[in-house]
């Protein structure tokens, strides 16, 4: 019966709280002391990597794990609640002998088991975090496991071996080709020297092995592998990026020699068929009164001043510049270029055009003949073979705007696209063919295989920077050096980092499209950020939202998010608006799931309509919400326009409460409602435990069974329960209960009496078991409104 | 999936065992007024009970059974049970008792009138008469004074015979097979009857009440109001008969709301020190056992460690130190659960994987204020 633990850490002599370092290993600590669950054993401390983490060493004593389960759960275990600033809170298991199961964290050998609670990341689970509830997950995660129902039915198996931070991609044919035994499989590592270095990924592809010779064996090949790989000498490498070469090795020349000729306007009329040698054209054009000859001459010359070498892989290419005129008594109209290769090099056109000769260093000057030359006599240049091209002119910025019908007037700016995932990339893409805006690209995260089908990334961005992969995806819609975009791969909210702060504070508008609920939260919060837009798909992809701030600033994206509750709440469209939400995630996290079912063709919908409503939108003052709701039968797209209200922040002690006028009146009109009697009922909202806001999303009216008088009211539970589970469940779990509200009667004011302070009090205290504040908000006559949190 | 609940009736006992074939058997019944209306925490007994029927859809109990006749065991019961003795107690909603179970001392206890509530005479009827009639009851243990009082009214002890269950023995309408659960009677014994001056708390039922699921079987202790000399005498018969296995606990009911003179005469300071006998029964404890207080909260302050009355904060800590001894679980009161301001019934759900609390949300604080009307809020 007696257990046996593994030594985890450094053990400090005492139970005393100032051992522990961060506040909130000492709230854990406390809060340990209060729990029936949790007996404190001991406090250590452990050091990794440069990081030190407070651990508590404590006894689990879990009613909920039934005492003789086959998972090997103990009723009592003995764990290290290890806390580590800005990580995720470790949970270890120290019995020598804890069982391996799914739901955990991958950990070197002989270290105590490490329990996997949260599929968030830290950043976004310490807007909902508190430590109350941490021990709660702790509880649940015992007792699931205990019961073996951790892992739902519905989710997919959980691996045969740990999440390895290595990760090596098949090719897509390996069934069907790994047993071929000509074939051999080829690893190609894709490095990338830039923080975070958080894994690599290792892409493979089939080789005949005879192609590889006796020194090359696989190893040597893995070891001479560049930071971007080349798996053959198909690719070139562009940037971050690898294009097929192909098309180059099928050109013979490595490089022209442009020989521009302009020569006069020319009526429109026949069409020639093309020359196929230099005479043919130089008789189509003096048939049309154009003559180049001497023109050409003079290029070449030019251009063979201070000598040239003959050079066997090149070749010249004539361009001639023209103007078409409708008539010879029309002005001209278009300007018209057409262009030649001249299968030559240019020392040898030049002597065959009697215009350079060889001299005695190798190289070939003009021959300068004065009174006109023997050209005339020599014929040699007339069958030099030419072959027609094509020109067309690349596309510049002002064609793309014309050609996009932007507003030529308002397309210059800064912008900051945050997240450039699925809906991200392709808003840039859009962008970027508009030549709408100059755009810095902010996102951490890498292109993983599966992001591939709803990314524009290709495959062969596999590993590399998102940012990095949508700039040089946008950059190549345009010539080289010709369209330009910044690329930080950070988080939007990485204040810290100067590239991030710049590109925002410099940036006219910043485009949220994260898909997370921290980043527009803690972008709110800040001066130097621009006039902000957040859009999102929903989690099916069957609608989307854009949530947009005015131009002067006066509400900002978090106080939008709250009145977009609220619609979802009171709207039709709101019951079915989030379904199929996981937990606790707003928005489109399904673009982050493998298993998710959203096409790249309801991606590509949604974000056609955002980008263009963005475009439209920031060129009017006003703030935005819009709601989407697509039919995928009909295609049908339905568009709910929400009004926008105010917006105020009340400070509460440590907190903030934000509440907007919307909310107010309906607050005063309900008390209206009812008086003379007071009448109350629950607050809806949520907080965030980051930023210690309290948002206010909207309040319910009292029960049936409340009790309510003169000077009184007793809010009753009649269908409470089950309007609760209903706005959670439409909200994807975000808005719940934050407190009571109530009125006072006629002539007296919002100040809580006696008792009021005595609920706010009451439920602060039941609320400490979930680790959050109470609010109270009490409407008084003419109006008046009292807001009050306290916690216990 | 067996069932056993604990209700917070202060100090006072009232449990339930629900078995997976849906028979419920209650043991003792304690109602206080004053929680119909919500002026103290304990739980409104009789509200709760008929909720937990109807929802079952069920109009009676298959036992209901009376440890013995103290008031904190019986409070209020008269007005809820459906007796069969008298018209007045019949109808009007009460609740019927297919079977009830009694100490023989129930039967017979003569102590004279301001001793006796008023409701303890009742069920002594109601016991009578049910005897008597030959139906619907179980007398445990039979004392020469059962056997004389048998006589007085013409009844033979042959003819009752099989609705008496005797210290030893398994109450034979429960088996393991059949219902997945049996009941061992370690008290009242004869002596405790025939010799004993109180009647009552000496001659309480006390159980080993073994649980069968699938292949595993789970031991219950449920003692009544013993004090330690009963309990060591209790195990000394238990350890001559060779049936130390039903001194094994996993869940272990405290008899009189963790008193320490179920460990000993002395409360000890600051610990209860057990009795060498009843020390080994704390250690037949096993892994992940339970202790259950049922009584008011135990506080170590120096009011709750000077308190006559129990419970004694000396008492748990002694608790506590054996259930920790024997790798046990908590050491749970009552009156506690979740919380002090608003307790809830201690459920126990036995299966297959074992022994784990259930009906227990992870306490939330929103839930909990959602679930129950607003304190009163306003200008006044």
């Amino acid at each position: 019966m007696i257990n046996e633990f593994i030594p985890f850490g450094e053990q400090y002599a005492d139970l005393a709280p100032d051992n522990l370092r961060q506040n909130v290993s000492k709230k854990i600590l406390k809060l340990c002391g209060e729990s029936k669950d949790f007996e404190v054993v001991e406090l250590r401390h452990l050091t990794r990597n440069n990081e030190t983490s407070d651990l508590i060493i404590v006894e689990c004593v879990n009613d909920q794990v039934p005492s003789r389960n086959p998972s090997g759960i103990k009723v009592r275990e003995r764990l290290a609640l290890v806390f580590t600033p800005d990580r995720l809170p470790e949970v270890r298991a120290l019995r020598s002998n804890f069982p391996t199961l799914p739901h955990m964290n991958h950990v070197p050998p002989g270290e105590p088991a490490s329990l996997c609670l949260y599929a968030d990341t830290w950043q976004s689970l310490e807007r909902t975090w508190t430590p109350q509830k941490h021990l709660k997950r702790i509880l649940w995660w015992l007792s699931e496991s205990a019961k073996g129902t951790l892992h739902r039915d519905d989710q997919s198996l959980e691996p045969l071996y740990f999440e390895s931070p290595f990760e090596i991609v098949l090719p897509p044919d390996f069934d069907e080709k790994s047993e071929n035994p000509n074939l051999v499989l080829m690893p190609q590592a894709i490095r990338i020297d830039r923080p975070p270095l958080n894994f690599k990924v290792v892409r493979c592809f089939f080789q005949d092995k005879r192609s590889i010779t006796t020194q090359e064996t696989s190893k040597n090949k893995v070891s001479k592998i560049p930071l971007i790989g080349i798996p053959s000498g198909k690719y070139r490498t562009a940037g971050a990026l690898l294009v097929p070469q192909e098309h180059h090795e099928n050109k013979r020349p490595s490089n022209f020699t442009i020989l521009a000729v302009t020569i006069p306007s020319m009526v429109h009329g026949i069409i020639e068929q093309y020359p196929r040698t230099l005479g043919e054209l130089h008789d189509q054009m003096n048939a049309r009164e154009g003559a180049i000859l001497n023109k050409l001459k003079n290029v070449i010359k030019e251009k063979a001043i201070g000598g040239i070498a003959h050079e066997d892989s090149s070749e010249c290419l004539l361009i001639l510049s023209m103007q078409l005129q409708r008539s010879v008594d029309s002005p001209p109209e278009n300007n018209y270029k057409q262009a030649f290769e001249i299968v030559s090099d240019l020392a040898g056109l030049g002597d065959k055009m009697d215009v350079l000769s060889a001299s005695s260093d190798g190289k070939w000057y003009p021959i300068e003949i004065i009174g006109g030359g023997t050209t005339e006599n020599k014929e040699d240049w007339r069958e030099i073979k030419i072959w027609p091209v094509d020109v067309k002119l690349a596309v510049t910025r002002d064609l793309a705007r014309f050609a996009s019908d932007v507003d030529l007037q308002t397309a210059d700016f800064k912008g900051v696209l945050a997240g450039v995932g699925a809906l991200g990339g392709s808003l840039a893409e859009m962008w970027s063919k508009e030549h709408w805006g100059a755009w810095s690209f902010i996102d951490p995260d890498m292109v993983k295989s599966h992001n591939l089908i709803r990314h524009i990334a290709k495959n062969f961005h596999v590993g590399a920077f998102k940012t990095d992969v949508v700039k040089d995806m946008v950059e190549f819609n345009y010539q080289d050096d010709y369209y330009h975009a910044a690329s930080i791969s950070k988080s939007a909210n990485d204040f810290n980092s100067e590239a991030v702060k710049d590109a925002i504070s410099k940036a006219d508008i910043l485009v949220d499209a994260t898909t997370t609920i921290e980043i527009p939260r803690d972008l709110s919060q800040r001066e130097d950020v621009p006039r902000s837009v957040s859009v999102f798909l929903t989690p099916s992809g069957g609608g989307s939202a854009l949530l947009m701030e005015p131009a002067d600033k006066s509400l900002r994206l978090d106080a939008l998010e709250a009145q977009y509750y609220r619609a979802i709440i009171n709207a039709e469209w709101g019951k079915d608006h989030l379904v199929g939400h996981r937990g606790n995630i707003r928005v489109g996290a399904g673009c982050r799931d493998a298993s998710a079912i959203i096409s790249y063709e309801t991606i590509q919908f949604h974000a056609a309509m955002l980008s263009r409503q963005i475009r439209l939108l920031r060129d009017k003052p006003a703030a935005y919400i819009r709601v989407w709701s697509g039919d995928f039968e009909t295609g049908a797209l339905n568009a709910d326009e929400i009004h926008v209200y105010e917006s105020s922040l009340f400070k509460c002690g440590d907190w903030d409460v934000i509440m907007d006028a919307g909310l107010r009146e309906k607050l005063i009109r309900i008390r209206m409602s009812r008086l003379p009697n007071e009448t109350g009922g629950v607050i809806l909202g949520y907080v965030d435990q980051k930023l210690k806001h309290i948002y206010v999303v909207d309040v319910l009216k009292a029960p049936p069974d409340s009790d309510a008088d003169r000077t009184g009211f007793t809010r009753g539970i009649e269908g409470l329960k089950a309007a609760l589970e209903d706005i959670a469940r439409c909200t994807a779990n975000i808005v719940g209960y934050i407190g009571e509200w109530h009125s006072h009667p006629e002539f007296a004011s919002a100040y809580p009496s006696a008792i009021d302070r005595e609920l706010l009090k009451h439920l602060a205290d039941q609320l400490y078991l979930d680790g959050q504040p109470a609010l109270m908000i009490i409407v008084g006559a003419s109006g008046e409104i009292s807001s009050s949190v306290k916690e216990a | 999936m067996h069932q056993i609940i604990f209700y917070p009736v202060g100090n006072g006992d009232t449990s339930q065992i629900i078995l997976e074939n849906g028979k419920r058997l209650l043991f003792d019944f304690r109602h206080l007024k004053k929680a119909e209306n919500g002026e103290i925490p304990e739980i409104d007994l009789k509200k709760r009970l008929k909720e937990e029927l109807k929802d079952s859809k069920k109009t009676s109990f298959d036992v209901v059974a009376f440890t013995h006749g103290d008031s904190d065991h019986i409070e209020n019961s008269t007005e809820f049970f459906e007796l069969l003795h008298a018209k007045k107690y019949q109808g009007d909603g009460r609740i019927k008792i297919d079977e009830l179970w009694v100490p023989a001392a129930m039967i017979l206890d003569t102590a004279t009138n301001d001793e006796q509530s008023a409701e303890f005479v009742i069920w002594r009827q109601e016991a009578r008469y049910r005897l008597k009639e030959g139906k619907a009851i179980r007398v445990f243990s039979k004392p020469e004074k059962l056997k004389d009082w048998l006589k007085e009214n013409n009844l033979t002890v042959d003819s009752r015979r099989h609705m008496i269950t005797d210290a030893g023995q398994t109450v034979p309408s429960y088996t393991l097979d059949k219902d997945g659960v049996e009941f061992f009677c370690h008290s009242p014994f004869i002596k405790h009857v025939d010799e004993g001056d109180d009647l009552r708390n000496e001659a309480a039922l006390i159980f080993n009440v073994r649980f069968k699921v699938g292949s595993n079987t789970f031991d219950y202790l449920a003692s009544g109001d013993s004090k330690w000399e009963v309990l060591e005498e209790i195990i000394e018969a238990t350890k001559y008969h060779k049936k130390m296995d039903r001194l094994e606990w996993d869940i272990y009911s405290l008899p009189h709301h963790c008193s320490y003179k179920t460990l000993s005469e002395e409360k000890g300071d600051p610990e209860t020190i057990p009795k060498p006998l009843i020390k080994e029964l704390l250690l037949l404890g096993k892994e992940s056992a339970y202790v259950v207080s049922s009584s008011n909260p135990i506080r170590d302050t120096k009011e709750g460690r000077d308190q006559k009355e129990p419970p004694h904060i000396q008492t748990k800590k002694c608790y506590e130190r054996y259930l920790k001894k024997v790798n046990g679980a908590k050491f749970l009161v009552t009156m506690e659960e979740p919380n002090e301001k608003n307790p809830e019934p201690i459920i126990f759900e036995i299966g297959s994987s074992g022994i784990s609390r259930g009906g227990k949300v992870f306490g939330s604080g929103i839930s909990i204020i959602t679930s129950k009307p607003s304190p009163r809020a306003g200008v006044k």
